[in-house]
């Protein structure tokens, strides 16, 4: 409600024009009563003298813009005009007996005076309050500002964001619903979140952000529409569709998803809504891209990665497509002992690069086809080390690097290179380690052919408190076969050619 | 029965949002524009909860709290509505009945709702 509005409002509020004329009569014996300027009543006054006489004065008063009082037999009627911005908003006539000895006219100048500025206060409180009003909804939309950059975090997904977004967005400007959307694009989508109620099936908002933006021109950074009834394909999504406001959130692409507002009884849509949902979508779309470039550098990594490895599995050819397998079957384990995200994460990582170490092993030990001699299998040994040494350099594959470093120790302490015990063998290299062995044990190897599952159950039970942690092979029984074997079909036979 | 606040500001805009506020929800609200009046407000009104700036002529919003303490010997919940928030620390305000501080600018939605959890709590006390 505008200022202008209120003050015009303030002084013709029946209930205190009626607790006026009831105050001034006790106080004073003076009979008060309200009049709009074309002579109607305002407000109850049973004892207002309502006649022609005095609709006459009213407009004198009005006419003259100041008070004017006059003798009517034993009686003196006043009236005077109460005024806001040269605009007349109504009259009060005054009605007191003429008693002798006493002042009426001063009387009723003083009532006059005295209601007037009662009514000047009203309004000034009117126009506090919408001040407050005002106010309060600037720190609103601020604080939601503020809250944004709160929540930003590049490792939140999208989703999440986005419904922080249109939640906050709709409790600050009140509207029926806030909603986002965003195509399929590389690496992201289709996104949609609603908050709150749309007043048209959810499935198609995606066709409104279409047809809305359709509609774009060149250097339009925003759309309003008021009266959503007059544009019949909006009209045909719901008739309870009034009024909308959506800002395009831009992609890197050219395409756009979109942030929307709908709905809003009373205050149409304005500048000051338009402008606040246009930043939050600024915002979410720098969120939005940094988060896929963030994406596309994660997969560049592994690319690379994998690309490294299989150069060097692919020195072997019973070994191609080995460590692909052994990451694919740690991050399963890792996922079935209920790691975290982040952990399960690592634990491919880690599957992916444990032999990266025989880059450092001769082909002539790595591609020999009968048993190794003790000399040429300390040399073997040496991978998980080496392994290691390569990794020192690279900060991003820090976590892993136990895990490759000890791929090769036995729960019993039998192992190599540096014979840990039990928990002292690290987590992701107990998993590592059990994936590998599963891997080697179910491939073809030159001195045999690649064993029956049964059997590589069995063997690795047998060896469960010795060579692998119990809790760890249990990850692995759990884990669905044919679900992995088929994982491990679509991944390595492409780049690997099955040995015979 | 209507909760009883106290709103203490100098910046009268201020205490006017967080009274208005108050007021729609059903709360009886008290302004006060000064440390001092604030402090007799509370001493002769014992509201059920405060909201207070920090700085104030006459006397701090710390002080205010902290001499009611002292001196009524009864805690009135009290929240911090100031630009010092984030240099509080847990010390200035540990042994007082200070249940959040909120630093400005504030959303009126969330102070209410602060208000509104810390009379449930006094309530259920």
């Amino acid at each position: 409600m505008t200022v202008t509005e209120l003050t015009a409002r303030a002084p013709v509020d029946g209930e205190v024009l009626a607790r006026l004329a009831s105050e001034t009569f006790q106080a004073t014996g003076v009979r008060v009563a309200f009049f709009r300027p074309d002579g109607s009543a305002l407000g109850a006054a049973p004892t207002a003298p309502n006649d022609a006489a005095t609709a006459r004065l009213v407009a004198e008063a009005d006419l003259a813009g100041e008070f004017q009082v006059e003798r009517r037999g034993g009686r003196f009627v006043a009236a005077w005009p109460v005024r806001r911005r040269g605009r007349t908003v109504l009259v009060a006539t005054g009605e007191v007996e003429a008693v002798a000895g006493a002042r009426p006219q001063a009387l009723l100048a003083a009532v006059a005076r005295s209601i007037c500025a009662e009514l000047d206060r009203g309004a000034a409180r009117a126009e506090s309050e919408a001040s407050a009003e005002a106010l309060a909804q600037s720190f609103e939309e601020i604080s939601l500002l503020h809250g944004l950059g709160k929540v930003l975090r590049v490792t939140q997904p999208v989703h999440e964001l986005l419904e922080h977004i249109c939640t906050e967005l709709r409790e600050t400007i009140g509207t029926e619903a806030a909603a986002a959307w965003l195509p399929r694009v590389e690496g992201l989508g289709p996104e949609q979140v609603v908050a709150g109620r749309l007043p048209f099936d959810a499935d198609l908002l995606p066709r409104l952000v279409a047809h809305v933006l359709d509609g774009l021109g060149p250097e339009q950074s925003v759309v309003i529409i008021n009266h959503c009834q007059e544009d019949p394909f909006l009209a045909g999504l719901s008739i309870a569709l009034e009024r909308l406001v959506l800002v395009p959130l831009s992609l890197r692409e050219g395409v756009s998803g979109a942030l929307v507002a709908v709905n809003r009884s009373g205050v149409e849509f304005g500048s000051p809504d338009a402008k606040l949902v246009r930043s939050m979508t600024s915002s979410a779309a720098v969120f939005v891209e940094n988060r896929r470039l963030y994406h596309d550098l994660h997969q560049l990594m592994l690319d690379l990665v994998r690309a490294l490895v299989s150069s060097i599995d692919a020195k072997d050819p019973y070994t191609c497509g080995h460590s692909e397998r052994v990451a694919i079957m740690s991050r399963d384990i890792a996922r079935q002992l209920g790691l975290a995200e982040q952990d399960v994460e690592w634990a491919y990582l880690a599957g992916l690069v444990h032999d990266i170490g025989k880059i450092g092993t001769p082909e002539h030990i790595l591609r020999k086809e009968g048993r190794l001699e003790p000399e040429e299998r300390q040399v073997v040994q040496r991978h998980p080390g080496i392994g290691g040494r390569i990794l020192e350099g690279i900060t991003r594959l820090e976590p892993i690097r136990d895990a490759v470093v000890h791929h090769h120790e036995r729960l019993d302490g039998s192992g190599y290179p540096d014979g840990l015990k039990g928990e002292a063998i690290p987590l992701l290299a107990r998993i590592v380690g059990l994936a590998d062995a599963f891997d080697a044990m179910t491939s073809n190897r030159p001195y045999r052919p690649m064993l029956p599952l049964e059997h590589v159950r069995r063997e690795i039970e047998r060896n469960v408190g010795t060579q692998f942690d119990v809790r760890v092979v249990d990850a692995l029984s759990a884990i669905d076969m044919g679900r992995l074997m088929h994982q491990f079909a679509e991944r390595t036979a492409a780049a690997c050619t099955a040995p015979a | 029965m209507a909760p009883r606040i106290l709103v203490a500001d100098d910046e009268a805009p201020i205490a006017n949002v967080v009274a208005m506020k108050l007021r729609n929800a059903g709360m009886e609200v008290v302004v006060a524009l000064d440390g001092v009046e604030a402090y007799e407000r509370a001493r002769a009104d014992r509201p059920d909860l405060i909201v207070t700036d920090l700085q104030m002529p006459g006397m701090s919003g710390l002080e205010l709290v902290a001499r009611l303490t002292a001196e009524l010997g009864i805690r009135i919940p009290t929240l911090l509505l100031t630009a010092k928030g984030f240099e509080l620390t847990g010390e200035s305000v540990r042994d007082l009945p200070v249940c959040r501080i909120i630093s400005k600018p504030f959303s009126p939605r969330e102070l209410l709702a602060s208000v509104q959890e810390a009379l449930g709590l006094a309530v259920a006390k």
